[in-house]
C-alpha cells in the first residue's frame, strides 16, 4: 500500500511545481499562458544539461530551472515591461518554447537516456517531492505573513495602491514571473529526467494546462492550489494504474482523458459553487505609472 | 500601407535570421536552405497550390477563432472543434448512405453544427459559472482527441493500413478538385472570409459581439444579452472550425485518421494574433503559416526537424507584436480602435 502511494505521490513534483510557479505569477498580476511550452522547454533544458554538463541530475534540473526562469524573464520584458497583451504573449511564448524545445531536441540529442536515479529517498519519495511540499510551506507563510508577500498581494490586487505605499510594481512583477517560470521549468525538468527518464515529443501533454486550471479550481490561494495539486496527482496516478492493469469496462481512450474531464469538471463544480471571489484585481492588466 | 511594408519587412527578417543561426548550428549550406523554402513554397506552379491547399484549413480556423477572439472569449479549441468536424463528416458519407451532394451539404452542415455546439459548451459555463473558457476548450482538445482514437481503433477501424484509420468515403462524397492538388474547400474558404467579415462588420449581430469584445458590462449595461451572445458567438466560432474538419476529410484525407486536425486549430490561434482578429487579413496571415509550415516540411530533406515550423511561428508572432508595443506603428493601433 504504502509502495503504491509512493509512486503515485513521486508524480507530484510535475503537477505541483508547475502549478506553484503559475500561482506565483498570476498572484503579482501577470497570466502565465505558456506553463505547457515552458514545462516542455524545461524538460528539453534538462536532458540537455544531462548530456552535455557531465550527466549530474541535480545540476541538469537546476539547468531547467534556470532555462525556466530566463522564459520568464522574457515574458516578463514583453508584458510588464513592453506592456503587450498577457493573453497573446502568453499563447506565443507558448509556440515558441515547445517548439524550440522539440526542434533543438531532434538536432542537439538524439535519442538521450539519463541512467542516474535520484539516490536519496524517505518513504521512497526523492528530494525534490520534500521540496515541493517546502516550496509550498514557504510561499504560504511568505503570502501570509511577510512583507514582501503583502507586497505580491498588493501588486496583483491593487497595483497603483502599492506604487503609492512605495512598492516597485514592475519590480515585483518580473521577479514573481520569472521565479514562477523557473519552478515550472523545474517540473519539466523533472519530468523529463526522473520520471521518463529521456525527452519525447509532446511529453507535457496537458500536464502544463492542467497545472494552470489548478490555479483557477485552488482560488488562487496556496492551499487550494496544494490540495488540488495532491488530488490531480491521484487522479493521474488513477489513471495510469488502469491503463497499465488493463481494464475492459472503459475504452482505454477514455482512460487517457481521466484527468482533462477532472479538469472540466472540477472547474465547472467550483464555478456552480458560487466561489468566484480570489482573483488577484488586477490580473491581466498592464500597470502604467505615468 | 506602411505598416505592412515594415510588418512584412520584419517578418522576413526574422525568418532569415532563423534560418541563418539554422545554418550555423547545424553547419548545412544557407543558400541551400533559402533554396529550398522557396522552390518547396512559390518555385512552381505545383508548389504554389500545394501552399494554398495548406493555406485553406489554417484559413478556415483563423476566421472561426477570430469570431469568438473579437467577442473577448479566448476559443483554443480549434484543434478539437476540427476533429469533431472531421468525425461527423466521415460518419455522414461512410454510414448514412446518401446520394452524393446531399452527403455533401449535410455533412457541411452537420459538422458545422455539432463543432459549434461543442464550442458553445465551453462558452455556456463561462456565461453561466464563469468557468475559464481557455482551459475548457484546451481539455476539450483532448476529448476531442480521444473520441477520435476510439472511433479509428474500434468501432470505424477499417481494419487495413498500418497505422488504425477508418474507411474512405466513397469517392461521388468527394470535394472536386480545382487543379489537385488543391480543392475547391479554397473556394468556401474565400467565401467564408466575405462572410465572417460581413458578420462581424455589418451586421446587428457582428456590432453586438464587437461591443461585447470591446466592453463586456458597458455591452450588458445598454441591453445586450452578453450571456447568450457569448454562447451563440462561440458556436459560430466552433462551427467555423468544425467546417474546416469537414473540409479536410472531404477534399484532402477522404477518411479520418489520428493527427488529421495538424495542429491547424494551434496555428490558426497564431494566425488571427497575426491579423490583429480583421477578417480581411486572415488570407494574408494564414498564408503567411502555410508558407512556413510546407517551407519548413521540405527543410526536413536537409535533416532539419519540422518542429521549426512552431518555433518560427511563435518567433514571427512576438515579432509582428513588438513594433506595437514600441509605438512604431500608430496606424496600426488606431486601425484597432477603428471600425474595420
Amino acid at each position: 500500500m504504502q509502495q503504491i502511494i509512493s509512486s503515485i505521490l513521486s508524480f507530484f513534483p510535475v503537477i505541483g511545481l508547475a502549478a506553484l510557479g503559475g500561482f506565483l505569477s498570476q498572484k503579482s498580476g501577470v497570466w502565465n499562458l505558456s506553463l505547457e511550452g515552458i514545462m516542455a522547454f524545461g524538460a528539453f533544458s534538462g536532458v540537455f544539461a544531462y548530456h552535455y554538463f557531465g550527466g549530474f541530475i541535480w545540476v541538469s534540473l537546476l539547468f531547467g530551472f534556470l532555462m525556466g526562469f530566463v522564459t520568464g524573464m522574457l515574458l516578463s520584458a514583453l508584458t510588464v515591461r513592453l506592456s503587450l497583451d498577457q493573453v497573446v504573449v502568453g499563447f506565443g511564448l507558448w509556440f515558441l518554447t515547445e517548439g524550440l524545445a522539440g526542434f533543438l531536441y531532434t538536432t542537439l540529442l538524439p535519442s538521450v537516456k539519463v541512467k542516474e536515479t535520484m539516490g536519496f529517498r524517505i518513504f521512497s519519495l526523492d528530494l525534490v517531492f520534500y521540496l515541493t511540499l517546502l516550496s509550498f510551506g514557504l510561499i504560504y507563510v511568505i503570502m501570509k505573513n511577510t512583507k514582501q508577500g503583502l507586497a505580491v498581494v498588493a501588486v496583483g490586487e491593487n497595483p497603483r495602491a502599492a506604487d503609492v505605499a512605495g512598492i516597485d510594481v514592475s519590480k515585483v512583477r518580473w521577479i514573481c514571473t520569472s521565479l514562477g517560470s523557473g519552478f515550472v521549468g523545474l517540473a519539466g525538468a523533472y519530468l523529463s529526467l526522473v520520471i521518463l527518464q529521456g525527452f519525447t515529443y509532446n511529453l507535457v501533454a496537458g500536464y502544463g494546462w492542467t497545472a494552470f486550471a489548478l490555479i483557477l479550481f485552488g482560488r488562487w490561494k496556496t492551499s487550494g492550489v496544494f490540495w488540488g495539486s495532491l488530488f490531480f496527482t491521484f487522479l493521474i496516478g488513477a489513471q495510469t494504474r488502469l491503463q497499465v492493469a488493463g481494464i475492459t469496462f472503459i475504452p482505454p481512450e477514455f482512460v487517457v482523458i481521466i484527468p482533462y474531464l477532472g479538469v472540466i469538471v472540477a472547474l465547472t463544480a467550483a464555478g456552480a459553487m458560487g466561489k468566484k471571489a480570489g482573483m488577484p484585481s488586477a490580473l491581466g492588466v498592464h500597470y502604467d505609472r505615468e | 500601407m506602411r505598416s505592412a511594408f515594415y510588418i512584412t519587412g520584419i517578418i522576413a527578417l526574422t525568418v532569415s535570421t532563423i534560418f541563418l543561426l539554422t545554418s550555423l548550428s547545424l553547419g548545412i549550406d544557407l543558400v541551400e536552405i533559402f533554396a529550398l523554402f522557396i522552390g518547396s513554397t512559390v518555385g512552381s506552379l505545383d508548389s504554389i497550390l500545394q501552399t494554398l491547399a495548406r493555406t485553406t484549413p489554417i484559413l478556415i480556423s483563423t476566421l472561426g477563432l477570430l469570431v469568438a477572439f473579437k467577442g473577448g472569449i479566448w476559443n483554443i479549441g480549434g484543434e478539437g472543434q476540427i476533429v469533431v468536424g472531421a468525425i461527423v463528416t466521415v460518419g455522414t458519407c461512410l454510414f448514412l448512405g446518401l446520394p452524393p451532394p446531399l452527403a455533401i451539404v449535410l455533412s457541411l452542415a452537420g459538422s458545422f453544427l455539432a463543432s459549434g455546439i461543442y464550442g458553445a459548451f465551453a462558452a455556456f459555463l463561462k456565461a453561466r459559472w464563469d468557468v475559464n473558457e481557455v482551459v475548457i476548450t484546451m481539455m476539450q482538445n483532448f476529448v476531442a482527441f480521444a473520441i477520435l482514437q476510439y472511433l479509428i481503433d474500434g468501432p470505424w477501424n477499417w481494419g487495413v493500413g498500418l497505422y488504425p484509420r477508418t474507411a474512405m468515403i466513397p469517392p461521388e462524397t468527394r470535394l472536386p478538385f480545382i487543379m489537385s492538388p488543391l480543392n475547391s474547400m479554397f473556394l468556401v474558404a474565400l467565401a467564408l472570409v466575405a462572410a465572417t467579415y460581413i458578420l462581424l462588420n455589418r451586421t446587428v449581430l457582428g456590432y453586438e459581439i464587437r461591443a461585447m469584445g470591446a466592453n463586456k458590462m458597458a455591452a450588458f449595461t445598454n441591453g445586450i444579452d452578453t450571456e447568450r451572445l457569448s454562447v451563440l458567438s462561440m458556436l459560430l466560432s466552433g462551427g467555423i472550425c468544425g467546417l474546416a474538419g469537414s473540409g479536410l476529410v472531404l477534399g484532402t484525407f477522404f477518411r479520418a485518421q489520428a493527427g488529421i486536425s495538424g495542429n491547424y486549430g494551434f496555428y490558426a490561434l497564431a494566425s488571427a494574433f497575426i491579423a490583429g482578429n480583421r477578417a480581411l487579413l486572415a488570407p494574408l496571415s494564414s498564408l503567411l503559416i502555410a508558407l512556413i509550415y510546407e517551407g519548413t516540411l521540405s527543410l526536413t530533406a536537409l535533416g532539419i526537424p519540422h518542429r521549426l515550423s512552431e518555433a518560427m511561428v511563435g518567433i514571427v508572432f512576438l515579432v509582428v507584436l513588438l513594433p506595437k508595443a514600441a509605438g512604431w506603428l500608430q496606424e496600426v493601433k488606431e486601425g484597432d480602435a477603428a471600425d474595420n
